[in-house]
């Protein structure tokens, strides 16, 4: 009698204990997305010009009506309503993780299309399309230049500088030789603005004193 | 009753073994993707040139300034007391100090501010706090406050003690009187106040 209580309590006992990791296993924080990529392939991505479409190339795309490419705007409605570019579609920056984006991400992976990201600027698009990267979306470039440089119609495409503007990375000035030029003519122009002071003398005017008549 | 143990004993065992096969968490600080996703939506982390230029003339001890560019662009020039630590190095374990505290605030540069935000986003992911980046790089840099353009006579006033601190910022960053030199002339025509003689009534009788 005595034996049979104590295994019926160890299988009591067995069965509270499974039960606990269960319970503990179902409500498992389970974050809703994961990094698919670490960080060191991230930075390597960075340097993958694959990654990065030119304005040039979505101008051709859009005047063919490429289907291989789809351009998502991640810009706010007032702005996607204002223009876009060829059929964009408007995913705004803060639903780009919701179910449906997710969703539609995906189907566009499936069927291998690419995905082209654009924003005002590229810096703009670059946060989003980073995240996406890194959550395991493939398919995915971003536009350069962003939409501020394609609806510039003041850009003439006949005669354009040797490196573009958006290259936001290359630098418009030498730097270096920039600061040199300007400490070596500080120095001549101490010179300078000095007699450029003495040639403004500051005359101070003698008061008229009245003098008193009579 | 030997058998009971047994299958407690297999059960154990075979729960032990249900560890191993646990998702590997996460062992670093790496934020989570939507933590990362509401950092990258806040626009608070880039910050102008004027401020930057500011917190730099007044010696905050604060501010840090990381260079992401090459080492060949660092050494070219950099922004003074800058680090260099190029975007495709930024994971080595070398510069972990450099991010890892709590107490100073870390600004990003490159020559736009492109490479910059991925660097951001990078360290921002890997857990690192007070990290910002200068907008517009170095290339606004030089376009605000190493060469200023005078605002228009029209402007509010606010325009013209902008463009005196940006004149007064160039001279501190050793872009010295290529805009003195020009802005006094332009000035001084502004400046020269006919101060009309007062005609002092003679006495007369």
């Amino acid at each position: 009698m005595k034996e049979l209580n104590r295994t019926r309590r160890l299988i009591i006992a067995t069965i509270l204990f499974v039960i606990l990791i269960v319970v503990g296993l179902i409500t498992f924080r389970k974050p809703a997305f994961d990094y698919k990529i670490s960080t060191q392939e991230m930075v390597e991505e960075l340097y993958n010009i694959d990654n990065e479409m030119l304005p040039d190339e979505a101008m051709e795309v859009l005047a063919y009506g490429d289907s291989g490419y789809v351009f998502i705007d991640i810009r706010n409605h007032y702005e996607y309503d204002k223009g876009y570019l060829g059929n964009a579609i408007n995913i705004p920056v803060s639903d780009i993780l919701s179910p449906e984006s997710i969703e539609l991400f995906n189907l566009l992976e499936q069927d291998s299309i690419i995905v082209v990201l654009y924003s005002n600027t590229q810096r703009e698009t670059n946060g989003s399309w980073m995240l996406l990267k890194q959550l395991g979306i493939n398919n995915i470039k971003v536009l350069l230049g962003g939409y501020e440089y394609m609806a510039d119609e003041d850009i003439d495409y006949y005669d354009m500088p040797e490196i573009p503007e958006y290259f936001v990375e290359e630098p418009f000035l030498d730097f270096a030789g920039f600061i040199e030029e300007a400490t070596s003519r500080s120095t001549a122009g101490d010179q300078s603005s000095v007699a450029s002071q003495k040639i403004q003398p500051v005359k101070r005017k003698k008061k008229v004193i009245s003098e008193g008549g009579c | 009753m030997s058998k009971t143990y047994v299958i407690l004993s297999i059960v154990l065992i075979g729960l032990a073994f249900g560890l191993i096969l646990l998702p590997e968490t996460n062992r670093t600080n790496e934020i989570e993707p939507e933590i990362l996703y509401k950092e990258i939506i806040d626009p608070s982390r880039y910050l102008s040139a004027d401020l930057v230029a500011e917190r730099l003339i007044n010696e905050d001890p604060s501010i840090m300034l990381v260079d992401v560019r090459s080492y060949d662009q660092y050494e070219a020039y950099s922004l003074p007391n800058a680090v260099g630590i190029p975007l495709d190095e930024i994971l080595l374990p070398e510069w972990e100090d450099y991010f890892m505290q709590e107490d100073m605030d870390v600004v990003l540069y490159s020559n736009g501010d492109v490479f910059s935000d991925q660097a951001w986003v990078i360290c921002t992911r890997l857990g690192y706090r007070n990290l910002y980046v200068l907008s517009g790089g170095l290339n606004q840099w030089f376009n605000d406050i190493m060469q200023p353009a005078p605002p228009p006579e029209t402007a509010p006033s606010e325009a013209f003690d902008l463009y005196s601190f940006r004149r007064a910022a160039c001279f501190h960053f050793g872009g010295g009187s290529i805009d003195m030199g020009t802005s006094m002339s332009d000035q001084e025509p502004i400046k020269l106040v006919k101060r009309e003689k007062k005609v002092i009534s003679e006495g007369g009788c």
